[in-house]
This record gives C-alpha cells, structure tokens and sequence, in this order.
C-alpha cells in the first residue's frame, strides 16, 4: 500500500478516535452534570415512545393538558384502536411540528388531535421583547434531549433558537455548567440516577399530605389522584389576553402543522381541553384566544373545539374533584373528559354544536353566579410592598363580596365589608387565610364562601 | 459575526470547504465575497467605506505606478526636468491618496472628539460652544484596513514593490476576513503575495490551524472574558471597591486585555492557516519582556512594526540625535495612543509608554558610557556593581516592566482621564492587602471553583508563553508528541471552553477589546 494511502487511512481513524472521546466524555458530563427531575416527564414519554413505536392508530400532541386529561387506554376500549399521548410540559407549536413528524416517520397515523393550551401559545406579558416563541427553548430541548438522531430531530434543533444556543441545545451538561466543581450536587444527581424507578423508567409521586398520588401509567398518560382544593385557590396569572393573543410563530406553525396533516392525509383535529374557571377569568378575556383559533380553523378547514365552552348538561367537569390544579383535570376528570372528547371528535361537526356555547362570555352568563377563587399577577417592580389580588367571579357586576384576611402571624381583620369591588392587596410578605363571602347584590343571602390560602 | 460565537464556528468550515473545492482561480472572488459577507453582519453600509477605502488606494497605487514608468521611459528621452515633474505628480497623487483617506478615518473616529476638544478651548476663552448634536458610529475594523491599505501605498511609493493590477486579488487583501476587523495589519509583502498563488490542501496546515482557533478561543472565552467579571465588577464600582481591589483588578485587566487580543489574533492566524495563508504572528511573549521597548517589540507586532516603517523612520528615527530620537518616540507613541482611541486617556496612555521608552533610553545611554568607562561615571565603579545579568536580574526587569505598563492600562480601562485619576485615589485609599488572603476576591463576580480555573488557566498562558519567549514553536512543539497526549490536551481544551467559557444561555457574549478600534 502506498504511505501516503497509510497515512490518510491513518488520519481518518485518528479523527474517528477523537470524535468517539469526545461523544463519550459528553456523555459522561451530562451523567454527571444534568438534573434528571427537570426533564423526568420525557425522558420517561420517548423512553415509551420508542418502545411503542410501530403501532400508533391516533396521536395525541400538545402540553401537559394532553397527559393529565386525555387517558389513552379509555381511548382504546373506545376506538379499538391504539392511542399514544405525545405530549410534554408546556409543549410550544414549533416542537409539535417535529413531533408530529417524527411520529409520522415512524407510524401509520390514522388521526391527529393538536390541544392548544392558551398558555403555551400567547405572547408573554411578562417580556414584551421575547414574545418569540423559540424564547422558551428549554420546553423544547427536553424534547431532544431524549429524541433519537434523525434528520427531523436535527430540524428541530436549529428551530428551537438562534445561533448562540447551539451549544446549549446540542450539549445539555452544558446548560448546568454553573454547578461545575459543586461535588454535592454532582453526588445528588449520580444518586437519583442510580434510584430503581429512574433506570426502570417508571414514576410514582405521592403527594404527601394524604391527597393521593401521581403515577406514569404507559401510553403518555399521567395518572393523577390529586383533588383541587378549595384552599389551593389562588393563582398566579401571567398572561392578559388581548386580541389576537396567540403568537405569530406560533400561529404560523399551527398553519404549517395543518398542512402538513393535508399533505399526508391525516385527519387533524383542534381542541383545548377543559381548564379550571379560576385561571380563565383571570386571563382578562379568553374569548380573544377562542376567536383568533377559531379563525385559523374555519380558514383551513379543520374542527376545532374548545371543551372550556361546553354546556353543563353535557359535561359537568368544573368541580374542584375533577381538577388536580387550576390547570389539570386529575384522574377522574379524565376518566369523564376522555369519553365526552371521544363523542364530540368522532361526531358530527354541525351535530356538535349543540354541546358547546358560543363564547365564554356567554357561557359565564348562563351559569348560576359563583366565584372560584383570586388570582394576582407578578409585579415587575422589586420594590412592591403590596400584592394586588382579584377574586375570580363569573359577573362583572351585580355581586357583592366581603373580604376578610386571617394572616398566619397577627389578627383576622376585615379588608371590606359587601362591595362590588373585586381588587384588594395583601401584604407582599404575609401569608394567610383569605375569606371570601359572596352574595347577589341586594339580598342578604349568602351564596357562596370560600377560604383560600395565600 | 465575532470569532466566539457559534455563528463562526459555522461559517468557517463552509467557507474553508467550498474554497478547496473550488479551482485556484476562483479562489480569489470566494474569500472576497466571504469576507465582504463577513464584515457586512456588522452593518451592511460600512461595507461603502471599505469598497472605497480598497478603491482609492488601489487607483492610486497604480497611477503612482504608471507615472514612475512614464517617468522612467522619459528620462532616457527628455531628461532631468520631465523626470521632476513625474516625481511631484507621484507625490501629489500618494498625498491625495493619504489625505483622503485618513480623512475617512478622521471623520468616522475623530471627529466628535475634535469638536469636544475643540469646544472645551472654546470655552476656556469664553467663545461659544460648537453644537454637534449627531451620534457618529464608528465602522468596526477601520482603523485596521485603513493602516493596511495606506502601507500598500507606501510601498507601492517607495518602490519596494509593484502595485497590485488584480482588483479582486488586492480588494481581498485589504479585506481578508480573519483579520479584516483587528489586524493583525498584513504587509503585501507578505499577504498579498500568498494571495498570488494559493496553496492546495494540507493536512498539516489544518491541523494547526485547528490547534491555533481552539487556543484562541481558550484564551478569549475562558481567560479574558472570565477576568472581565472582575475588571467590570470592580472598575464600575470604584467606590466600594478601593484600594487592593483596583490593584487586583488592574492587573486582571492586563491579563484580559492580553488575552482578548492575543485570542483573537491566534484564531485569525488558525483561520488562515487552514486555506494555507500565512499571517504573522502578532504577539510573543509580551509579559515575559524585559524592559517596555522589548514589551513593544512583543505586543501588537504588525502595529508596532507599522508605526516602525511608516511613521518613526520618515520621522529621523534614531539618526538624528538623542533629543530627536526621544521626541521621534514620545510622537510614535502619542499617535499609537489616539490611534487607539478617540480620547486623551489613550493618548496619555500612549505618551506614558513613550516616556517609559525615552527613561530607558537615557538609562541604557548611562550604562553604555559606564560600560565603555567614561570619567563622569568613574564613581560607580567603586559602588562594584556586578555587570552580569543573572536570573534574579532578569526576573526584577520582568516585574518592573509588567508593573509599569500595567499601570498604563489603567488608563486604557479607564476610559477618561478623570476616571483614570479617580481610579489612581482609589488605589491609595485604603491599605486592604489582607483581601488578598480572606476570600474576598470571591465577591468579585467569580467563585471559587472558577477563579481556581482562571488562575490554572492563566498559568497554562505563561506556561506556553515561556516556551514562546524562549524562540521555540509552541504549536509545532506540541504536535511532535505523542498521539494519547495530543488528545488528552485538546479534548482538556475543547471541554474547559465549553464548561467554563463564557457564553450560551448564562453570558452574554463578549465583543473583542480590539473591535472599537
């Protein structure tokens, strides 16, 4: 052989050495560096994923709604038909794309149902300058964190974030670098790696305080015991929605997801699954989100529907037993949920609109007057020395409230007796029991009282 | 597009892969086109100035060119007197050339400084101000191609070489990419006549220009933008932080300062190496000098070497008399200083550096008349002071001059004269040497776990700079070792940049010192 053919072959497998090192000692950094709890869910999701790859009839994609409130395994006694939840923590629009895709890459799609939480695809208030969607690229690169190699995973990757998060994107002992030479916590994470429900794939939380437990069930689906209750009633809102809330990424690539299903022939279907009232009196306006989704779906010709707007007759699910939170539905929501959804997707589109309201504007109207708890917004100022609170009624006006305060440390006093007025501040640093009594304007029955923790 | 960040570490590769792809001719019009490319990410209009910047020197170039042969095919025919005018239409049209030229650079860096130095004599003999109520930007890189382009010229004047007749060939000269924005400023003796005849493939060549990009990428994200925690932290809060803490600090800078553009300068060396282009080397070793002339000498060669040829020489360099000598110096230095900067904290900075020289000067004046044994110095002799330089000798040069010219980067970091003195008041404020001891230093926006890697990185820095201050070839040096050492090294580089660098998600990435020049 001549030297100078030695010498390259040479080269080539010295190079081939050096990459080989190199992937090892990223492995073993993002052993040793990477947190396992801030990605627990999809590692555990693409870990199932690829095990139930092959097989997938109808595909379920979006945030976390999806894996609280949809029950896979329900779905298939119904539809006869396997069904697969690919959905992770706050999932943006961009992520869907390429999940979808990587999902149809590897099945025989039948049916694609997109929830679109509000949240998820508004701009945010909070940073009127990242109101991008790729600005939250670490809900993306949980995702491809866990993905296998793939021409689609690496699309996904350059679409998470510009240039200068590359390195965070590709590399994720990157991303905790900050613990560098930090022995305790690189102790921890080797710890929770070795625990037995880590390599084994599987998750078991108990919540604790006696109110049940949240568990990985298989299929995407987390089953979760968990009741909301009424002292957990207070939440913290972000976003006000104002017209057109969702974000222009994020609208485009609903468009794009929409035609892709087009172009492959898979049925899609639009839905937002059911959220607590608390958290959507306290968006301000959800009606703007309904409009413009609906818009996008009339104008591309898919159904879309809201299950927040649907009748009471129909599907009685705003009861704190059914929710986990002010987000999720626990498990016997989903149990109730899950059904109903089966009904309205599988129905007729015209026949189907006789379960829901119009708007939720007029759905607030029909509904009996209740309050459902108090919401604040983070103050931007450092320096606040009171936090502003609403209480969460179904009327403007025409209701009056009494707001008394028990702080944990000090004496219950009376912040205002029966008024229409909703706002009131607290205290930034005190901690109590909140008393709410609401009643109808004019008449001296009470018709609602509510405790919430604060 | 700045050296450090992904969008680099992009581009290079595809620039290097399509440019061998291409035939040699072609070659050419792609680094131009790269390079154009490349510097119009900062703003697409500078891209005017530097088109016109190569244009005017290379017409110029090449008139002057056209008269000298003129010049010399009528000096057989007509004689002395065609042959004066040909020289003076040469001169006219190299002074034009010139004028205009550092009028561009005038306008865009000095100017709004002109009118504040201006307004403040006004004010001084009660005139009215001059209002100038308009931002000027300053194009990144002008001072460096205008200091290339405008030695062409007087090369192109003095005859030493031929003016260039390829537009591209010369446009890319002046505009190389790797070193477009912060030198290091290329002779056409040496860049250009590469650019004739490009080299094909080598694996040697991007081998070591790997080596060098990592390097520099080590030195500017792990050394200097890390070490500028602490300059930032404690220059913008002069006031809690006084006295050790500015001293500290400085030193800090001087690491930084070094490191920024030593950096930059390697990854453009590595850049150009990989398509087979050799730039030189702009540092070796400046910390390890043993008096401020040999840190000069060291840092910023093309610079200095610049000033050297085109300004200190014209000027009588050190051919007419110790006083002129000195003052040569003291003006070298003083423009270096301005060159620097548009303000007089650079300008003192380069006139302190040029006093440093001319002290030494007059001190290495006196040693030589000891030496030769003249009367006036006749009395030391009997002081038997040792004449042999020994080790301990050469260390106390090397940390007087490292004192002394880090003092000098106060000012430089400084920013403003006021700033500079209030800095200098600080510094003797208060005698806190024990904060060098009780981990305070910690507090400066660096912990523990990462100062203990500045400092073990800053010792590799000496380390190699040890083996450089002694003539030998680091890069070549480490390649002739052993394969399993080889990797250890560059893989310890490559995950030390990417765990302890600053950039990504947690920094903001660090423009290069050397870009506001």
């Amino acid at each position: 052989m001549p030297l100078c053919k030695i010498q390259f072959i040479k080269r080539v497998i010295g190079i081939g050495i050096g990459l080989y090192i190199f992937v090892k000692i990223v492995c073993f950094l993002n052993y040793i560096y990477v947190e396992p709890i801030d990605s627990e869910w999809e590692r555990i999701l693409w870990h199932h994923y690829y095990e139930d790859r092959g097989k997938i009839d109808n595909l379920y994609l979006g945030s976390s709604h999806v894996y609280c409130d949809v029950n896979p395994m329900l779905l298939d006694s119904l539809t006869g038909q396997y069904n697969f939840n690919l959905a992770s923590s706050a999932q943006l629009m961009n992520g869907t794309y390429y999940l979808l895709k990587e999902a149809d890459k590897d099945n025989q799609l039948s049916h694609v149902y997109i929830e679109l939480y509000y949240g998820c695809n508004v701009k945010d208030n909070l940073e009127p300058d990242k109101e991008d969607i790729n600005t939250r690229y670490d809900k993306n690169w949980h995702n491809t964190d866990y993905m296998k190699m793939s021409a689609n995973k690496l699309a996904y990757m350059l679409s998470i974030a510009g240039a200068d998060k590359y390195a965070d994107i590709c590399l994720p002992f990157v991303r905790y670098r900050m613990n560098l030479g930090n022995w305790d916590y690189i102790k921890q994470v080797i710890e929770k790696k070795n625990q037995e429900d880590y390599l084994s794939y599987k998750y078991h939380y108990d919540c604790g305080d006696g109110n049940g437990y949240d568990e990985y069930k298989g299929q995407g689906y987390f089953d979760c015991t968990r009741i909301y209750l009424d002292k957990a009633r207070l939440y913290p809102q972000q976003k006000v929605l104002s017209e057109n809330p969702m974000g222009e990424k994020a609208e485009e690539y609903l468009r794009i997801i929409i035609d892709y299903c087009k172009e492959k022939n898979i049925p899609i279907t639009l839905f937002v699954s059911p959220i607590n009232e608390l958290q959507l009196i306290s968006t301000g306006n959800y009606d703007y989100y309904i409009t413009q989704v609906k818009n996008i779906a009339e104008e591309c010709g898919v159904a879309f529907y809201d299950f927040n707007l649907v009748k009471e007759e129909y599907l009685s699910i705003q009861q704190g037993k059914y929710f986990k939170d002010a987000d999720h539905l626990n498990s016997f929501g989903a149990e109730i949920f899950t059904p109903f959804l089966h009904r309205v997707v599988s129905g007729n589109r015209e026949e189907n609109e006789k379960y829901f309201y119009n708007s939720y504007a007029e759905k607030l109207r029909e509904t009996e007057p209740a309050i459902y708890g108090i919401y604040y917004r983070y103050s931007d100022e450092e320096s606040a020395m009171t936090r502003t609170m609403w209480i969460a009624s179904n009327r403007e006006s025409g209701m009056e409230y009494k707001i008394i305060v028990r702080a944990n440390e000090g004496e219950q006093y009376l912040i205002q007796d029966f008024d229409e007025n909703k706002e009131f501040t607290i205290p930034i640093e005190e901690e109590g029991t909140c008393i709410i009594t609401a009643r109808m304007k004019g008449s001296l029955e009470n018709i609602q009282i509510m405790e919430v923790n604060y | 597009m700045l050296f450090n960040t992904p969008q680099y570490i992009l581009f290079l590769p595809v620039v290097v892969l399509i440019y061998y792809c291409l035939p040699k001719k072609m070659r050419c019009f792609w680094l131009l086109a790269t390079s154009y490319y490349f510097y119009m990410q900062w703003n697409p209009l500078y891209i005017i100035l530097l088109f016109s910047c190569t244009l005017l020197t290379y017409v110029c170039g090449r008139m002057i060119e056209n008269l000298r042969k003129r010049e010399v095919d009528t000096q057989e025919e007509d004689g002395q007197k065609e042959n004066l005018i040909g020289c003076r239409k040469q001169m006219l049209c190299f002074i034009i050339c010139i004028l205009l030229n550092l009028g561009i650079l005038f306008f865009f860096k000095y100017f709004q400084f002109g009118i504040s130095v201006l307004n403040h004599i006004l004010v001084y003999f009660h005139i009215q101000e001059i209002g100038w109520g308009y931002d000027i930007l300053l194009p990144v890189g002008i001072s460096f191609y205008t200091l290339q382009a405008l030695g062409y010229l007087v090369d192109v004047y003095r005859g030493d070489i031929y003016a260039e007749k390829n537009f591209i060939r010369y446009a890319l000269f002046v505009s190389f990419f790797p070193q477009l924005v912060a030198g290091p400023i290329e002779r056409s003796k040496n860049l250009l006549v590469q650019l004739h005849s490009p080299q094909g493939f080598r694996y040697e060549n991007l081998r070591k220009g790997g080596l060098f990009v990592l390097y520099g990428l080590f030195l500017k994200m792990v050394i200097a933008d890390r070490a500028a925690i602490i300059v930032d932290t404690v220059y913008g809060n002069s006031m809690v932080y006084p006295g050790f803490y500015v001293v500290i600090a400085t030193i800090f800078f001087a690491i930084q300062i070094y490191c920024d553009f030593y950096g930059y300068s390697t990854i453009a060396r590595g850049s150009a190496l990989i398509m087979g282009i050799h730039l030189m080397d702009n540092f070796s070793a400046p910390y390890y000098a043993r008096s401020v002339k040999d840190f000069w000498r060291r840092w910023h060669i093309s610079l200095s070497g610049w000033f050297r040829d085109y300004l200190y020489i014209p000027l009588g360099g050190n051919r007419k008399g110790e006083f002129r000598k000195c003052s040569n110096l003291l003006i070298v230095f003083a423009i270096s200083g301005l060159w620097h900067g548009a303000s007089m904290a650079f300008v003192f900075w380069g006139i302190l550096n040029g006093v440093y020289q001319v002290i030494e000067e007059l001190n290495g004046k006196m040693k030589s008349e000891v030496i030769q044994g003249q009367k006036r110095w006749k009395w030391l002799e009997k002081l038997q002071i040792s004449r042999k330089v020994c080790f301990s000798t050469k260390l106390f040069q090397t940390i007087i001059t490292f004192a002394l010219v880090t003092f000098a980067w106060l000012f430089f970091r400084a920013g403003g004269l006021e700033d500079a003195k209030l800095m200098i008041t600080n510094m003797f404020r208060i005698n806190n040497w024990m904060i060098l001891f009780d981990g305070s230093l910690y507090g400066l926006g660096v912990e523990k776990n990462y100062m203990n890697i500045l400092l073990g990185s800053i010792f590799v820095l000496f380390f190699i700079d040890y083996y450089k201050y002694h003539g030998k070839d680091v890069a070549e040096v480490f390649l002739e070792q052993g394969w399993w050492f080889r990797v250890i090294c560059i893989m310890l580089l490559i995950f030390t940049i990417l765990l302890y660098g600053c950039y990504g998600e947690l920094y903001n990435i660090q423009q290069f010192i050397y870009f506001q020049f």
